[in-house]
């Protein structure tokens, strides 16, 4: 179709300039002379040597793995138990809470690490990787929401009133129904939330204090001399963030299918079981 | 109560936080760190010197452009997918969403190595022998950054437009072909109203983190590129009057959303926000 | 009853009494223990932990770390962004314990009205004698009774950088508003050194600075942003648009970009420009926060050791306090990055400029009035 084509000349150029950071990046972390300029002198491995046995470079990913691992679980918890309670209750606070919640992700990160170092200031605490962590929470959980919410909207619900029915409560419910056929999609927006955290920076600078996660220490480099050994560090981020995404992506899909699921123990009568276990192999 | 540890996140982590910045705007300002008596100066000045409108207007064009751009050219891409099949539509999906990926300070200042004298692009153009002087305005300028800006929130842009594509039935659109309306008039009339929300939201988003951003100028924004964002940035980090910073964050809060209204508006007006 | 039979009555049997030797014994060990991990130590020794908080690589870590193992010295630094950041950390309750800050001479007479510095003697940190005679004499470190307030650690001149392999060495700061250096120079983000080299080439008095004088060097850098390619946010950024060559000469610079732009190959000098001559002088203090001061003092005469000054030539790339140190540079680039020979001369014609007061008074300008300026050349 011609209409098509038109599309698609002006679609693919604009896919390849999509792609031109991340790729001039990757390509010169490879670069074997101390210019970030052509010619090409490559490949080689060295810019990854000297950045993986620098001190900075390995503190600062430590750092960003603790507040990735840390604030990743604690916004899965909340994000989790948020996604049950909008899509199993009604209440009147959900909407005004949902959008509050939702926000962070259309707030610039200037106006909400801002208001965070003024909150902390205000309260005393003072600035490490606990209050990185604590504003990563707020960022990443409107992503983890999203996700978790569209599982559990897809979720039928008639597996958990049955196990209502057979006398189990609301913990049990979740913990021995809805975890086990929802597992792959929380780990997933678990590992989401790691993702984004481990890139963070816009409100990470402002609530960080003297520490460094491997944005911030990027950051501090960028503004010395430039070397493709910030091209390296770039390499390494963007890996972990592929990787993560990947296996997100993945989990999310591992959805259930026939056959591969087990069938969870609930006290009751045959026939009761039976009539869940053909709610859950449909 | 399930909803009680989200309603303890937003209300200590965010609202709270937003009230105490909002109150130093209005308290009298040490060196990084605030004080009483409440004063409205902060706002005075804010208001009043003609640097910060200056460099209010600069980012409310930057943001502007920004968003223009990469809404129509996420339209684009997201009508592009939409009208693809199969493997290949899911292949450009992933395409558009793994390019996301890069994270973000990288690829601001991958613009430098870019767009630079001695950059890949320049290199090109030398090497075909198009110019024989680099060009130098192509980096350190508003351009710079606009195209900095755009490249990362293309994807968002295609990504929210093209979801609120695949919610029009594709019934829908049939009919109006049945009816005899040519494809451009498909979309004028039913495509484009009934995206109009996706599209306001894309402007909304993006306008909001190009206009207030305050690392893309710093790296290649260059001499004309100072946009209101550093000045806040330098008020706290480096100034040490957080009354001030905080005064200057709500006049831009304000003026930005005038703008946005304005657009809403606009928007509105030309009939493209039908529900959806 | 007398007093040896009272502790007999007391006295418990062997076996308690051992036990309880034993844990009195134990208990002191550990307390030592206890005391040594939280750096405990004696009067008048030292040891223990030591708070630094100033500019990140002036508490010379590699170049001190045999001197702190031998002497159980326990540093534990933070680093400031802006010089603002000492006195607003010092000053506020978070200051407690503090040992160690550095300032720029330029600051001495506001910091020292803000209280934040302590006296001491040459006795106390005798090394201060190795030091120029400008240095030891200077009113920014020695007050009028003899004490000191400040130990200079450091200093260096804001150069002017450019390629020398495409144009020739500008003889004046002026000659940058030459047409033909249109859209070739970069600015650096520092406000303040920006000013006091401005006001050196128009002739302005800094600390005395009026509202008129202001908008004279408003203009003069105005004049200067219309031929700059773009403000670079650091020194270090400089250097790389010197390297790639989107700009030809810097305003203001430093003599550490020559090396760096060497090591890539590049030819980059530096240069005096004769008409705004501004030297920095960063020197050590000790606030009245301290806690560990036999060890504070002691690090601050270690900092004008041979080592020390070494590692401040070679790694921070700033210049030495010590003429004897001059001879002990190996690397001949790095020795001529500042002109020891004529230190004294040029110290003695070209006297330091002082920082105006914080805030406006009548008709003079105060520091804030610098920083709004800056924001508004940049806006402009």
């Amino acid at each position: 179709m011609k209409r098509s084509a038109i599309l698609s000349v002006l679609s693919w150029p604009l896919i390849v300039y999509l792609y031109l950071p991340v790729v001039v990046v990757i390509f010169f972390a490879f670069q074997d002379a101390g210019r970030l300029a052509l010619p090409w002198t490559g490949p080689s491995l060295r810019w990854f040597q000297y950045v993986l046995s620098d001190q900075a470079f390995q503190s600062a990913m430590m750092a960003s793995l603790k507040v990735g691992v840390a604030s990743a679980f604690c916004a899965t918890v909340i994000g989790t138990l948020s996604a049950l309670a909008f899509t199993r209750y009604r209440l009147i606070i959900q909407r005004p809470l949902e959008i509050l919640a939702m926000s962070p992700i259309a707030l610039p990160g200037l106006f909400v690490g801002l208001s965070l170092l003024t909150y902390f200031g205000w309260l005393g605490i003072s600035l490490s990787l606990f209050t990185v962590i604590l504003a990563h929470i707020l960022y990443v959980f409107p992503y983890v929401l999203i996700v978790m919410r569209s599982r559990f909207e897809r979720f039928d619900i008639a597996i958990e009133e049955a196990a209502r029915d057979l006398g189990a409560n609301g913990w049990q419910t979740f913990w021995k129904v809805t975890f086990p056929l929802s597992w792959s999609t929380i780990l997933a927006g678990g590992i989401l939330a790691f993702a984004l955290s481990f890139d963070e920076f816009l409100i990470t600078l402002f609530v960080i204090g003297s520490n460094s996660t491997l944005p911030i220490m990027m950051w501090s480099r960028l503004r010395r001399r430039i070397d493709p050994s910030v091209n390296a560090v770039a390499t390494i981020i963007f890996t972990v963030f592929v990787t993560s995404i990947a296996l997100a992506a993945s989990l999310f899909l591992l959805r259930r299918g026939p056959g591969g699921i087990r069938i969870p123990f609930i006290a009751g009568s045959g026939a009761q079981r039976e009539k869940i276990q053909s709610t859950i192999i449909e | 109560m399930l909803s009680t540890p989200l309603a303890l996140l937003v209300g200590l982590l965010l609202l709270l936080p937003v009230c105490t910045f909002f109150a130093y705007s209005f308290l009298t300002p040490r060196a990084f760190h605030v004080s009483l008596p409440l004063t409205i100066r902060n706002y005075q000045i804010a208001f009043t010197e003609p640097v910060y409108w200056q460099l209010l207007i600069n980012s409310v064009r930057i943001g502007l452009s920004t968003a223009g751009i990469s809404t129509i050219l996420g339209y684009i891409l997201a009508y592009y997918i939409s009208t693809q099949e199969g493997h290949l539509r899911t292949a450009i999906l992933g395409l558009v969403v793994i390019s996301i990926l890069g994270g973000y300070l990288v690829r601001i200042y991958a613009w430098r190595i870019i767009l630079g004298a001695e950059g890949v692009l320049n290199s090109l153009l030398m090497a075909l022998r198009l110019i024989d002087h680099p060009l130098g305005f192509l980096l350190f300028s508003r351009a710079a950054v606009v195209v900095a800006l755009v490249n990362i929130f293309v994807p968002f842009t295609a990504l929210t437009i093209f979801a609120a594509l695949e919610n029009i039935g594709r019934d829908l659109v049939e009919a109006a072909r049945d009816l005899g309306a040519s494809p451009m008039r498909t979309f004028q009339t039913i495509i484009l109203p009934l995206t109009g929300r996706a599209v306001f939201t894309s402007f909304l988003f993006v306008f909001l983190l190009a206009a207030a951003d305050y690392i893309t100028p710093q790296l290649i924004g260059g001499a004309r590129g100072a946009m209101i964002g550093v000045v806040i940035y330098d008020q706290f980090i480096r100034l040490g009057n957080w009354s001030l910073g905080a005064a200057l964050s709500f006049q831009i809060v304000l003026v930005f959303g005038i703008v946005l209204f304005t657009v809403w508006l606009l928007l509105k007006a030309l009939g493209l926000l039908k529900a959806g | 009853m007398n007093g040896m039979t009272q502790i007999g009555v007391r006295f418990l049997t062997r076996k308690q009494f051992i036990e309880k030797m034993g844990w009195t014994i134990a208990s002191l060990g550990l307390a030592q223990f206890v005391s040594a991990c939280a750096g405990a130590r004696k009067e008048g020794q030292i040891g223990g932990r030591l708070d630094f908080y100033s500019w990140e690589g002036y508490d010379c870590l590699s170049a001190t770390e045999q001197w702190r193992k031998e002497h159980g010295v326990d540093l534990k630094s933070a680093y400031i962004a802006s010089s603002e950041d000492t006195p607003a950390k010092v000053l506020s309750p978070a200051g407690k314990g503090i040992d160690l800050i550095t300032y720029a001479y330029a600051y001495y007479q506001a910091w020292s009205e803000l209280g934040l510095f302590t006296e001491f003697t040459v006795d106390e940190v005798p090394n201060i004698k190795r030091m120029f005679k400008f240095f030891q004499e200077g009113e920014y470190w020695r007050t009028k009774k003899g004490t000191y307030i400040g130990v200079p650690l450091t200093w260096l001149n804001y150069v002017c950088n450019y390629r020398a392999d495409l144009v020739e060495a500008p003889k004046n700061w002026s000659d940058l508003l030459d047409p033909k250096f249109k859209g070739k120079i970069a600015i650096v983000e520092d406000p303040a050194a920006n000013i006091l080299v401005a006001s050196a080439a128009l002739g302005i008095q800094t600390d005395t600075m009026t509202r008129q004088q202001l908008e004279e060097v408003k203009k003069f850098l105005l004049g200067l942003k219309a031929n700059a390619k773009t403000i670079a946010p650091s020194y270090g950024d400089l250097s790389n648009l010197l390297i790639s060559g989107e700009v030809v000469a810097t305003f203001v610079g430093w003599g550490a970009l020559d090396t760096w732009a060497a090591a890539q190959g590049v030819n980059v000098k530096s240069v005096l420009p004769q008409d705004g001559i501004v030297f920095m002088v960063d020197a050590y203090a000790i606030p009245p926060t301290c806690d560990n001061r036999p060890t504070a003092l002691a690090w601050v005469n270690l900092m004008l050791s041979d080592e020390v000054q070494l590692y401040v030539v070679n790694e921070l790339l700033t210049a030495t306090v010590c003429p004897d140190v001059v001879k002990l540079i190996k690397d001949d680039n790095i020795r001529a990055m500042y002109d020891y020979e004529h230190l004294e001369e040029l110290l003695r014609q070209y006297p330091l400029r002082m920082f105006p007061p914080p805030q406006a008074k009548g008709d003079r300008v105060g520091f804030a009035d610098w920083m709004k300026m800056w924001e508004e050349v940049k806006a402009g």
